[in-house]
Parts: C-alpha cells; sequence; structure tokens
C-alpha cells in the first residue's frame, strides 16, 4: 500500500462528510474495491500505530454512519469520538461473537462423529470458544450500558 | 481426520488470530480494562487451542 493512498484516505475523511464506501469512492476517485482495501490496511493494528490514527468500523443497517478518522496511542477521545468508536466496536464484536458461536457448534458436531484425542482436543476448542463468545457479549453489554 | 479437515482448522486458527487482533485493537481504542481485557484473554485461549489441534492434526 502507497503512503499516498493513506495520506489520500486521510484527506478524505477530514474534508468531506463520508458515511458510505461510495462516498469515499467519491472523494478520493478510487473503486469501492480500492475503498475497501485501503481502509482494512490503515485498519491492521501495526499499520494504525505507525499512522497514529485508524479509521473504526461503523455499524450496518439503517441510519447515517460516519467514517472518521480517530487518532490513536496517546491521543484522547472526544465524547462524540469514543460514542463513535463503541458503536463500531459493538457492531465487531458482535460479529466476533457470532464467528465463536458458529464454530464452537461445527467443532462439537465434528467431536461426536470422532473419537480418541482429536475429538477431546475439537471439544476442548469449543469450549474455548464458548467460552470466548460468552465473554464478548459481555463486553458488548458493558459497551451499551 | 482428512487433509481437508487439517485445511479446515488451520482456517480456523486464522480466523481465531483475525478475532484476536480486532479485539487487542479494541483494547488500544476503547482502554485495555474490564471486560474486554478478559475477552483477549478468552480469544488467545481459542488461538492456544487451535494451535494444539494443527499440530495434533500435523
Amino acid at each position: 500500500m502507497r503512503d499516498e493512498m493513506v495520506e489520500a484516505l486521510f484527506d478524505a475523511l477530514t474534508d468531506y462528510r463520508c458515511e458510505s464506501h461510495a462516498d469515499i469512492a467519491a472523494a478520493t476517485g478510487w473503486t469501492s474495491w480500492t475503498v475497501s482495501g485501503v481502509l482494512a490496511y490503515i485498519r491492521r493494528p501495526e499499520v494504525a500505530s505507525e499512522w497514529g490514527w485508524t479509521v473504526p468500523h461503523v455499524p450496518r443497517g439503517p441510519g447515517a454512519h460516519l467514517f472518521q478518522v480517530v487518532a490513536i496511542d496517546n491521543a484522547a477521545l472526544d465524547a462524540d469520538q469514543y460514542d463513535h468508536v463503541r458503536r463500531g466496536a459493538v457492531s465487531t464484536l458482535r460479529l466476533v461473537t457470532t464467528e465463536n458461536e458458529n464454530q464452537a457448534h461445527a467443532l462439537e458436531l465434528a467431536a461426536r462423529l470422532l473419537g480418541g484425542p482429536v475429538a477431546r482436543k475439537l471439544r476442548n476448542v469449543a469450549r474455548a470458544q464458548a467460552g470466548a463468545a460468552a465473554m464478548t457479549e459481555i463486553v458488548i453489554a458493558d459497551l451499551l450500558a | 481426520m482428512s487433509d481437508d479437515a487439517a485445511v479446515g482448522v488451520r482456517e480456523l486458527l486464522t480466523a481465531a488470530r483475525d478475532q484476536q487482533a480486532t479485539l487487542d485493537w479494541l483494547a488500544r481504542t476503547l482502554g485495555n480494562v474490564g471486560p474486554i481485557r478478559r475477552a483477549r484473554r478468552y480469544q488467545r485461549n481459542v488461538v492456544e487451542e487451535l494451535e494444539d489441534l494443527v499440530e495434533l492434526l500435523a
């Protein structure tokens, strides 16, 4: 990923009100595919740390959801920024929860078909994933409280 | 288990590591306190269990 593309994303999100990938595409002249790629890139923890900012995930579904640059590491978030990040976090955590629940269920089914150490290990993984799903549910509840 | 199953387990491991990275990022953004700290530990446990399973199937 070229630095100029990351800088162009920053300019687009700070100069324009972008509520969708299409808005970002219009502001940058990129395709939607490129928009998704650059957003995914800047959201990688090591990349965001290097640049000092990221773009939180936004909730899906109806309503206006603003794509916004958020400074990280040593940068204090104001109330609006924090709320934006919090809502994006809830959406992201719901995906993580669902993935863990589904994988736990699939591994439990696979374990029933097998015997021996592999089945035991599959059950261990399934239990770990079910536990992780339950824990992210608690994080969601905490963020919504 | 078949080779396909081993491939599937490796894909699960990749997904679990992605989920770990997501939680790490959220913790850095929102603060690594309270439930999110425990959630990261639980997710790390998932990754470790899957790494063991990959080794078992190798």
